[in-house]
């Protein structure tokens, strides 16, 4: 038996051995845990190194590599790698929801919703802007227990180009998907707001069949696949109009003069080329390039498919993986677009057949006269530039501006493509818009027609265009008429320049501002078939010429616009080598089948249709060109009805235009001069009509003078007889009576009744008037001789045909003076005396023969009828006269007032006249 | 020109389209980031893998000669008691799982100091005891 305290050591020893066993225990599970560590933490490594090779998102579909629960190894390396991502992913949680907020915003209604919602409604937008967005298809992220799918859309109108590249057999992909992006903007815009352009290089007419009914209106065309070059002009052209109107403006871009003006002023253009995945032609792909780096601010995307240029400007991408999905640089190359489905192509169709005929109701069938006048007449104001539509382009209206930057117009066309029309359909806009004290007309034209009498008051309509202060008609062979016209717009010009420098300013719109009071329209000279103008080398090209440059170069700051019209411009030897009036007519008007009035590579006008005209600012250029329809301005009562309106509205404060008309002679009675002439002055002898713009006549003054006598020259007896009793009713006209007294004799047996009426006219008048039998001419001019220095009373000797009496006057009888002497007596003495010799000559020679050795100063006023001119320069002072003779004219020169012979027109013969 | 309505439109407030690329560039960019780790984990990984299986040896080293050595403290611990017929020496030291790996020197410490307490007590027994 032991005791207590060896049972206490031997308890000491069994706890120390156990305590040992227990610490040796813990050092075998410790260098055991970390062997089993260590092991641990290379599986963990190699499985990452498995999962980050893979990529964590494949090695998550990865049934090798895939999460598994359960193995710690798995779990451990998924939940690091889980935090991982979501620490990565931190900023892109909420990006889905972003997305499908934002483009349900930018994307509204048929841009972006689904097609159950818009497909086969037509849509209601103004076209003052554009969504930002256009769906396109949806796109899914995350894992399959978080997935969260959002909208994807692309930008189109004004902000980007879009490229499809299509994948082997997705065509019909392709083409679902274009067709669904344009029907999105087709409903989208009210009707005419969006134009589209189909082009496919492997296809004529069949390009998205669904669209048919809208390729029959302008809301969708299909072009010839083989004249791309054609679609990239009218783009090139389009954007370059477009760019010019709106840095005019101010603006950088066609959406800012949209924003700045609050209407939309052009559609907008999407054009979509299908290509087969080559190259295009360098020379397209150069203008392809050029276009999309400029279409977008002009309004104009492109869509191409599988066309592998690359485009300037902003273009997003889409290329198909397959049928149903793709890539779009919108989202990123790692992100797969599910594509939206194909629209179901029946409602398609129909959808397309809404809109169509929405459309055309919408622009009310073909434009008329009425679509150019405006609702209130008269209401803009002339003081910058004069603008008015004058037909349509696909229901838009057409604008002519004639202002600073297009001053001049020039309009061609061959004969019978409208010319006159539309310059009707342009008077007809400036005249609705403009009153007369802001827009004068001055119209000419050397038609044989009379295009412009009908502005004029008439017999069938006593109205009148209250804007037109001339108009010249039949003037085809008075080119004097359109110098005269010349003439008056160069002292305009002057009278502007003159009023200009006294207010110290250069151009209209500041003169108008500093003289509020004065009137100061704006004018307008039109001048029809103007190469008439140029026809002869003679003085009158020569004025004209030099005229028409002055004007066309400064008429502009003195807001003087020509409009001339004509076949051919190119024909005009006046102005071979002086391009400078056509340089200035930078407005220029082709007409179908024009020549020459547009650039020589611009053959706009080749191809332009009947009742249309190319309407260029651009001097021609094809970018310029705007063909528009030219409404019917110029049927029977389509303008009356208008000059009707403006006359009621304006005649009382604006006199009748004057008219001249080649065609018709004038009557003395009528004439303003005749209606002047008073009795006591200075007498004068009217003889004819001047050509000129106002109502003026030539006359002979007839002051107590030598030389004081009148000639009229030539075998044609009406206008001889005319001038001889204008000048004689014109002159009695200006005396008391017995004042003066007439001494007729008419050596022409045909001329007697109407000189027998004249002395009768004259006689009733209360005047001594004294028809001589031709046999006592001698004897009567020998008493006047006489009389002349006694009483020095006044008497006009009328002879009618003196050739006639000059045989017998000629006889000589011994002792006593010859008649003829007597006669050369009153014509060199008989004028300081008061007696004044009117004869009328049928040849030249025959006055010269009657004058003799004396000179031809006794003659100091001839009015030549058919003679030739290289025979009046003796009595012209010695000039060369160009004249030769033309029905109803004569050539009148005065030498004490003219410095060259003028064109006038005799009046009309007192029997015509009753 | 072209130029000049270039430099018009980027003055232009930002577009939906460029809100939806910058949205739509962050998923890009969580993708790019993780793509861009993954590489560089790549690397890490491989020089860490080396490293584990080199830690591996070195554990599995360590293991055993902490095995042989309590073997070896075990037997000494035998031989002290051997002569001590009333001692029932009990079962073999077996690993315990609670240990702690990063313990080891402490636990062998632990084992050096257990072994002289159980030397001393042996010591300490008189000789009724033994």
């Amino acid at each position: 038996m032991i005791g207590k305290k060896a049972r206490q050591q031997r308890g000491r020893v069994l706890a120390a051995l156990d305590e040992l066993r227990t610490r040796i225990g813990f050092v075998m599970g410790a260098a055991r845990n970390a062997r089993a560590d260590a092991e641990f933490e290379l599986a963990t490594l190699e499985l990452e190194r498995a999962i980050v090779t893979e990529g964590c998102d494949r090695a998550r579909c990865d049934p090798s590599l895939a999460p598994r629960p359960g193995d710690p190894v798995s779990t451990a390396v998924w939940q690091r790698l889980d935090q991982v991502r979501v620490a990565f992913g931190q900023e892109w949680a909420d990006g889905p929801a972003r997305l499908r907020s934002l483009v349900a915003a930018s994307a509204p209604g048929a841009a972006g919703q689904p097609p159950g919602r818009w497909l086969g409604r037509v849509g209601t937008n103004k076209g003052l802007t554009a969504p930002g967005l256009w769906r396109i298809g949806a796109c899914t992220v995350g894992t399959a227990d978080d997935a969260e799918e959002f909208d994807v859309a692309v930008p189109l109108l004004d902000e980007s180009h879009l490229s499809i590249t299509s994948a082997p057999g997705t065509r019909h992909a392709v083409d679902a998907l274009v067709e669904s992006l344009l029907m999105r903007v087709l409903s989208t815009f009210e009707p005419g707001a969006v134009r589209v352009h189909l082009w496919d290089i492997g296809q004529l007419t069949a390009v998205l069949p669904n669209f048919y009914a809208l390729s029959r209106t302008s809301a969708v065309t299909v072009h010839d696949p083989t004249r791309l070059a054609d679609l990239l002009d009218e783009f090139s052209g389009h954007i370059r109009r477009i760019h010019a109107d709106a840095l005019q403006g101010g603006h950088p871009s066609l959406r800012a003069m949209r924003e700045a003006k609050g209407t939309r002023i052009e559609p907008w253009r999407i054009a979509v080329l299908y290509g087969n995945g080559e190259e295009l032609e360098p020379e397209q792909r150069r203008d392809l390039k050029r276009i999309a780096s400029g279409a977008l601010d002009a309004g104009i995307s492109l869509i191409v498919v599988d066309v592998p240029t690359v485009l300037g400007g902003s273009v997003e991408t889409i290329r198909l993986r397959d049928e149903h999905t793709a890539v779009c640089s919108m989202t990123g190359g790692d992100l797969v677009v599910d594509l939206d489905p194909p629209l179901p192509g029946a409602q398609v169709s129909a959808a397309s057949g809404a809109i169509a005929r929405a459309l055309v109701a919408k622009q009310g069938g073909p434009r008329g006269f009425t679509d150019l006048v405006p609702a209130e007449l008269g209401r803009e104001r002339s003081t910058d530039e004069l603008r008015t539509p004058v037909g349509f382009d696909e229901g838009d209206p057409v604008e002519v501006v004639i202002g600073d930057a297009t001053p001049h117009a020039l309009i061609g066309g061959p004969s019978g493509s409208g010319k006159t029309n539309f310059l009707y359909a342009l008077l007809g806009g400036l005249a609705a818009r403009y009153s007369p004290d802001e827009l004068a007309l001055y119209l000419l034209d050397f038609k044989e027609g009379v295009s412009f009498a009908g502005l004029a008051p008439g017999r069938k309509d006593e109205s009148w265009l209250p804007h037109a202060r001339l108009i010249g008609v039949n003037v085809n062979t008075d080119r004097e008429f359109g110098l005269a016209l010349l003439r008056f717009l160069a002292d305009e010009l002057r009278r502007r320049s003159a009023a200009a420098k006294e207010h110290e300013v250069t151009t209209l719109a500041e003169l108008r501002e500093a003289d509020p009071n004065g009137t100061w329209p704006r004018i307008v000279a039109v001048i029809d078939e103007f190469q008439y103008l140029f026809a002869g080398r003679d003085t009158v090209t020569a004025l004209a010429t030099s005229l028409l440059e002055d004007i066309a170069r400064r008429g502009r700051s003195q807001g003087i616009h020509l409009i001339l019209a004509s076949q051919d411009v190119a024909g005009i030897e006046a102005f071979w080598g002086k391009p400078a009036v056509f340089e200035q007519c930078t407005l220029r008007i082709a007409m179908p089948k024009a020549r020459r009035v547009l650039t020589e590579t611009n053959r706009a006008a080749v191809t332009a249709p009947r009742w249309h005209a190319v309407v260029n600012h651009d001097s021609g250029v094809a970018h310029g060109n705007r063909v528009a329809h030219i409404p019917d301005a110029s049927s029977p009562g389509v303008f009356a009805r208008l000059q009707r309106s403006l006359w009621e509205r304006y005649a009382s404060g604006h006199g009748s235009p004057r008219l001249f008309d080649g065609a018709v002679a004038p009557v003395l009675s009528d004439s303003v001069a005749y209606a002047e002439l008073a009795k006591g002055g200075q007498p004068r002898a009217l003889v004819g009509q001047a050509i000129a713009v106002s109502d003026i006549a030539f006359g002979v003054e007839l002051p107590r003078a030598p030389g004081r006598n009148l000639a009229v020259l030539g075998a044609a007896q009406r206008p001889a007889m005319s001038i001889l009793d204008s000048a004689a009713r014109s002159l009695a006209r200006q005396f008391h009576e017995g004042e003066v007294e007439f001494v007729a004799c008419c050596l022409v047996d045909s001329c007697a009744p109407a000189v027998a009426r004249l002395t009768d006219q004259l006689q009733r008048e209360g005047h001594k008037a004294e028809l001589l039998p031709c046999d006592e001419l001698g004897e009567r001019l020998a008493a006047v001789q006489a009389a002349m220095s006694e009483d020095g009373a006044r008497r006009i000797v009328l002879l009618y045909g003196v050739d006639a009496a000059l045989p017998t006057l000629e006889r000589k009888e011994p002792g006593k003076q010859s008649g003829l002497d007597v006669l050369r007596a009153v014509l060199k003495q008989g004028p300081s005396h008061g007696v004044h010799v009117f004869g009328w000559w049928r040849s030249v020679a025959r006055l010269k023969d009657t004058l003799g050795f004396g000179g031809t100063e006794d003659i100091g006023a001839l009015a030549a009828l058919d003679v030739q001119g290289s025979d009046l320069g003796p009595f012209c002072a010695g000039q060369v006269v160009h004249w030769s003779p033309r029905p109803g004219r004569a050539l009148f020169f005065d030498r004490t007032t003219h410095s060259s012979p003028e064109v006038m027109i005799p009046y009309a013969v007192a029997e015509e006249e009753s | 020109m072209t130029a000049k309505w270039s430099a018009a439109a980027s003055a232009a407030e930002v577009s939906p389209a460029m809100r939806y690329k910058e949205i739509a560039g962050l998923a890009r960019k969580a993708t790019v980031d993780l793509q861009a780790w993954e590489r560089s984990r790549m690397a890490e990984l491989e020089s860490a893998t080396v490293a584990a299986r080199e830690e591996i040896e070195a554990a599995t080293e360590r293991e055993q000669r902490a095995m042989s050595q309590a073997q070896r403290w075990w037997r000494m611990a035998l031989d002290n008691v051997a002569r001590l017929s009333w001692v029932n020496v009990g079962p073999e030291p077996e690993p315990i799982d609670s240990a702690r790996a990063s313990q080891l020197s402490r636990y062998t410490e632990d084992v050096r100091s257990g072994y002289q307490e159980l030397t001393q007590a042996v010591l300490d027994l008189g000789w009724r005891a033994r």
